[in-house]
């Protein structure tokens, strides 16, 4: 008995059946599409109209500025480079650009829309009894009518896409200024017939196992939505169930909603998020997989689909209530998710009414039938079950969870990883595995702070939270979320040598040194490697620059080496209790407005495919590194340097600061000494200046002055500026008084 | 042959047929009746391979018929809702039947369609109800099945036409052995064309019988005697139906004509006259016999 | 001429029977004669040509036609005696309906005058074709 899978005369009257859909959607989304070429076809012809006139323009600048070399620059360091810059834009307007992939053809979005609607209109016979009937009744098996009408579906959402992908692929030719690749459109074409499979395969399924066009759209929303929806949820309630699970994120698979290939498509082309179309080709491979599965899926029903379905929401009572409960489930769950987030609630009340609602709107939206449905209510209770044993299943992952908690003796190691860390040492010692029996008991107690939910610390203290993995002895690895006070935490680390090192010369990628003598607007740029770029450029007209010096890309990268060179130094031979106490200082009690480096280390993290800058800060103090201090001071202006600040701020009469500061033994005062407005003296409280040098920090507006001065010179200095007094501190008062009344009695 | 061997089809709770056994043989002309929601429509489907018997087995020729279509496209099934392709006319679903029947003749569907004087280009869903089942018939008889299944089609056609497809479908049984199934609500209607007729009531085939033999097989007998007599009398007779009134009995009789007058005749009537029925009444007296009231089935 | 009464009570069937049997007793058909085919008939009668058939299958057994497989059907070389055959057992109804005339007091003559009356008929009939 000869029964052929295929019909070549069935294919093309399918193929005939949906041709005013095919049609009408292949000139509209072809003739969108165009609209971008063809944008970029007349904007090729405007810049190069625009040009040619520039070409005169662009002569003159040149001619002009080789003339007058004295000429005002706009960001560049030197003429030759700018009249090289000029030089190119005469030749060429502008570099072509390459059409991105969501760019190229973007309204083939409407594949998203057209492969549904292909399915509807090819199986739309199964809904009704007569066409139901007359289909049948052909002399073709199930199969061979199946694979007739999926080929010829399959034709034309290739058909449309191909064509619109051709025309403009012709078009985007003739744009001047755009570039595309072969890549590009077989990128696109891949892409959006995939897309189109994916989201009409689910829709051939639905249809197949239901027989009105009501719950067709139902059950595809079902079987498109709810796998993720329940992973989503499930992940939702082990991650907020058990806190103690770190990254519970991580589990960012397939079933993801990122992954979801409309959405991603959507956060590509809208937003501009992503690598172009699509997320990554592993998403992309698995949706064209769940498409054709589908697709199968689909012509196994039909194979044993009744004709007499058709009309029917569902095949019989038994998948009535199957499909229902389904609905019924997706919604239930939702149930268990908010009492693990939230607790029992209104909104728990909310979520039970709304499993009753959907119930009841399921059975009179697919049978219409009020009686069946009253029938029908005493089944609420099997979503509710569902629902159940979800809450139960995440509640007792919990218990499993909970229920380890190994022994000091127990564990071989232990390796820490997401956590912030302040040093470099804490950096270090990122997923490396200790072993140290005081780390290990440490790490312990993080884990038994949260398994016997030890209250966090009300002391305004913080507390360090941290993924720590055990390893135990028996090999097992286990990861949780911990957490120990802030104390404990650097207890933890300082128990490792590690914590002391500073970062290796090879590692550093960047260094400031704050406050950079020099100008206050170029307080922040780095030097490290030759090719540094110095990001704020000198000018001339700049205020402040009277008063710092310049300094070139070379000079700042041998001068910071310089200091870190020096820095080592100092530090290396300092005690281990010394380096503790900077450390701290240099991260925990930052003595403000002195002098830090701030290193920076680069770090490329491998799973999500980006760079990292770690920054680490060194306090730069006299008690510790005496040295490197006065190095730096020795870079800032001598007296001469402040007089002249001084005496242009007063010709000015622009008004400023003048700020003060000294450092006594581990402290440093701030006074402030203002200017025109209020009072032409400057009041010094005695008992900052000890006979003898002290290391006095001048700002004035912003600019810094190191010197090592005593308190009579320093006098003598500012009283160029004005009238300076030294009160001792029992004058308070009667500064005060001149402070807030300008005089003294 | 079409062979139907206890079958059974149900809808959700609803038996449509229950057990039921029919044999059709080749070039019959079958005439099925049976009152609305007895199961004509579901049992022509099940035949045409439409429909799948939840038991049973259905074969034509002793193959199985289901998804079978090399059988099927020697069916042809005209509905009693017929279902057209949108917006097409004749000849579009002539093409659609000529790419899917191997055996479709233009020469006999532009024949057929001008004697029935239809626009082979006209949207066939503007024809009435009764050209619609005419494009139906024409397509049908155009494909030169070899089972040709009519469903209520014939009650929708003007006498002229019947005729005209009775003729064709006469000369088809001829030419090639067509079989032929007409479902009906009128037995009028198949006495006329039929060879062989069955009832179908409650999902079973409750009477099945050659027409020619129904209408021999019963026959009225009015009887007098001199004597007194009464139903007694005719004991070894197979009796349907008695009434007396006066010294006349009337009485429905099974049997052979001549053989049966003769032992009447025997017994000395002073009145005897044996009268045929027709098919009606045959029905009426058939089903009383089975215990149904023919008048409650139709 | 065969002529079908489908409104008759009597059997289609049974009239075509009759129908052929008449035309061959008034000599319409000849004996060795071929007869129409069942297409033929079927179509210009309008009526089931299995019907048809088997009036043809009854004749055939009665010997009053041959259906040879393939050539059609013929008149067969002896019909008429066969058609008569049929008609003998019909004389013992006369005698039963005589009987009952008699009984009735009908007298004889009467009843001899009928039965002349429909010979005269009928064979007149005859010689006029």
């Amino acid at each position: 008995m000869k029964k052929p899978i295929f019909s070549g005369k069935l294919y093309v009257q399918s193929l005939k059946k949906v041709r005013t859909l095919g049609i009408a959607v292949m000139i509209a989304v072809v003739l969108l599409n165009m609209f971008l070429p063809i944008m970029g076809i007349i904007d090729g012809i405007q810049t190069d109209r625009r040009h040619e006139a520039q070409i005169v323009e662009i002569q003159e600048q040149i001619q002009y500025y080789k003339d007058h070399p004295d000429a005002y620059l706009h960001g560049f360091s030197n003429l030759n480079d700018y009249i090289e810059y000029l030089e190119d834009i005469k030749d060429q307007p502008r570099e072509p650009q390459p059409v991105e992939d969501y760019e190229f053809a973007p309204f083939l979005w409407a594949m998203m829309g057209f492969a549904p609607l292909l399915v509807i209109a090819m199986f739309s016979f199964l809904n009704e009894r007569k066409q139901s009937d007359f289909y049948h009744s052909l002399p073709q098996t199930r199969v061979c009518m199946y694979l007739s009408m999926v080929a010829a579906i399959f034709t034309w959402l290739i058909g449309v896409i191909v064509v619109s992908v051709g025309v403009n692929a012709l078009l985007w030719g003739f744009a001047k200024y755009y570039t595309f690749t072969f890549g590009t459109v077989l990128s696109n074409i891949v892409f959006y017939f995939v897309l189109g499979l994916f989201m009409s395969g689910s829709l051939a399924v639905a249809m197949m196992i239901t027989g009105t066009t009501v719950s067709n759209l139902l059950i595809y929303a079902f079987l498109m939505l709810f796998p993720r929806y329940l992973y989503t949820l499930f992940l939702g309630s082990l991650s907020s169930a058990i806190d103690i699970l770190p990254n519970v994120e991580e589990f960012a698979t397939i079933l993801s909603f990122e992954r979801f290939l409309p959405l991603s498509w959507a956060d590509g082309a809208i937003f501009r998020n992503g690598n172009g179309l699509c997320y990554d080709s592993g998403m992309l491979i698995y949706s064209a997989i769940i498409g054709i599965l589908m697709f199968a899926l689909a012509g196994f029903l039909y194979h044993i689909r009744r004709s007499e379905s058709a009309t029917k929401s569902a095949p019989n009572e038994l998948f009535q209530h199957i499909y229902r409960t389904a609905f019924t489930t997706a919604m239930a769950i939702m149930i268990p998710f908010a009492i693990i987030l939230d607790g029992i609630n209104e909104i728990v009340i909310l979520l039970l009414m709304l499993v009753l609602v959907v119930h009841v709107l399921y059975e009179l939206l697919t049978t219409k039938k009020i009686k069946k449905m009253v029938k029908s209510l005493p089944l609420i209770f099997i979503p509710l079950v569902l629902a159940a044993a979800f809450g139960l299943s995440v509640l007792g992952a919990k218990a499993y969870v909970y229920s380890v908690r190994p022994e000091a003796d127990d564990v071989k190691s232990v390796s820490f990883s997401n956590y912030n860390f302040v040093t470099y040492g804490e950096y270090l010692m990122e997923d490396k595995e200790i072993t140290d029996k005081d780390v290990i008991r440490m790490a312990l107690q993080g884990l038994y702070n949260k398994l016997d939910e030890r209250e966090r610390p009300h002391d305004g203290g913080w507390t360090r939270d941290f993924t720590a993995t055990y390893t135990l002895k028996s090999g097992r690895k286990i990861s949780r979320y911990v957490w120990l006070t802030d104390t404990e935490w650097q207890q933890l680390c300082m128990t490792d040598d590690m914590y002391l090192m500073l970062p290796e010369d090879e590692d550093i990628t960047g260094m400031t040194i704050y406050p950079m003598p020099g100008s206050y607007i170029r307080d922040n740029y780095d030097a490290w490697t030759e090719d540094a770029e110095i990001t704020d450029i000198y000018t001339k007209d700049s205020f402040y620059d009277n008063y710092g010096f310049e300094l070139k890309a070379d000079d700042a990268v041998a001068m910071q080496k310089r200091i870190w060179k020096l820095f080592k130094e100092e530090y290396a031979a300092l005690s281990k209790e010394e380096k503790i106490e900077l450390l701290h200082y240099s991260n925990y009690v930052k003595r403000a407005d002195s002098y830090y480096i701030e290193v920076r280390v680069n770090e490329y993290d491998e799973n999500r495919l980006r760079d990292y800058t770690r920054h680490f800060y060194y306090q730069l103090l006299p008690d510790y590194t005496p040295k490197t201090v006065e190095f730096i001071m020795s870079l800032y202006g001598t007296d001469e340097k402040i007089l002249d600040a001084l005496k242009q701020m007063k010709s000015e009469e622009l008004g400023g600061s003048v700020s003060v500061y000294t450092m006594e033994g581990k402290e440093h005062q701030r006074f402030y000494v203002d200017t025109k407005y209020f009072f032409e003296y400057v009041t010094l409280d005695e008992h900052l200046f000890e006979d003898g040098k002290q290391t006095t920090l001048v700002v004035i507006n912003g600019y810094h002055f190191w010197l090592n001065l005593t308190k009579v010179e320093l006098a003598n200095i500012l009283s160029q500026y004005g009238n300076v007094e030294i009160y001792d501190d029992d004058y308070y008062d009667e500064y005060y008084y001149k402070y807030e009344y300008g005089y003294v009695d | 042959m079409i062979s139907a061997k206890n079958i059974t089809m149900k809808f959700d709770d609803f038996t449509a047929l229950n057990h039921l056994n029919c044999e059709i043989p080749d070039s019959c002309i079958y005439g099925l009746v049976g009152s609305n929601g007895a199961g004509k429509s579901t049992f022509l489907r099940l035949i045409s391979g439409v429909y799948k018997p939840y038991e049973g087995t259905i074969t034509v020729d002793d193959a199985p018929i289901w998804e079978n279509p090399e059988i099927k496209s020697q069916i042809m099934y005209v509905p009693d809702e017929l279902y057209f392709l949108p917006q097409s006319n004749m000849k579009t679903m002539a093409k659609l039947y000529a790419a899917a029947y191997k055996s479709f003749s233009y020469d006999r569907f532009h024949e057929l369609t001008k004697t029935f004087g239809l626009n082979p280009e006209a949207n066939i869903n503007t024809f009435s109800k009764g050209m619609k089942r005419q494009a139906a018939t024409i397509l049908a008889l155009s494909t030169m099945p070899r089972y040709l299944f009519f469903d209520e089609t014939f009650d929708g056609l003007d006498p002229v036409m019947r005729n005209l497809v009775k003729t064709v479908i006469y000369n088809d049984v001829c030419e090639r052995k067509t079989t032929t199934i007409i479902t009906s609500h009128s037995l009028r209607e198949l006495e006329d064309t039929c060879d062989q007729l069955a009832l179908l009531h409650k999902g079973g085939i409750v009477f099945e019988s050659d027409i020619q033999n129904l209408k021999t097989s019963l026959f009225k007998v009015q009887v007098a005697f001199r004597e007194a007599f009464d139903r007694d009398r005719f004991a070894d007779f197979d009796i349907l139906s008695f009434t007396k009134s006066g010294s006349v009995a009337t009485f429905i009789t099974r049997g052979e004509k001549d053989v049966t007058t003769e032992k009447i005749r025997a017994m000395n009537p002073i009145l005897l006259d044996v009268l045929p029925l027709n098919l009606e009444e045959v029905f009426i007296y058939e089903m009383e016999a089975l215990g149904y009231a023919f008048k409650d089935i139709m | 001429m065969l002529v079908i009464d489908k409104f008759s009570r009597k059997p289609i069937y049974e009239q075509i029977i009759e129908g052929i049997e008449r035309e061959i007793l008034t000599g319409i058909l000849a004996e060795r004669e071929q007869l129409p085919s069942i297409r033929e008939l079927s179509v210009k009668l309008g009526i089931n040509p299995n019907t048809i058939a088997k009036a043809f299958l009854e004749l055939d057994r009665a010997g009053v036609i041959i259906s040879s497989q393939g050539r059609g059907c013929f008149v067969a070389a002896d019909a008429i005696e066969r058609i008569q055959e049929r008609f003998i057992p019909k004389i013992a109804e006369i005698r039963t309906l005589a009987a009952e005339l008699a009984s009735a007091g009908i007298d004889e003559k009467t009843v001899q005058a009928a039965v002349h009356v429909a010979y005269e008929e009928n064979f007149r009939k005859d010689e006029n074709l």
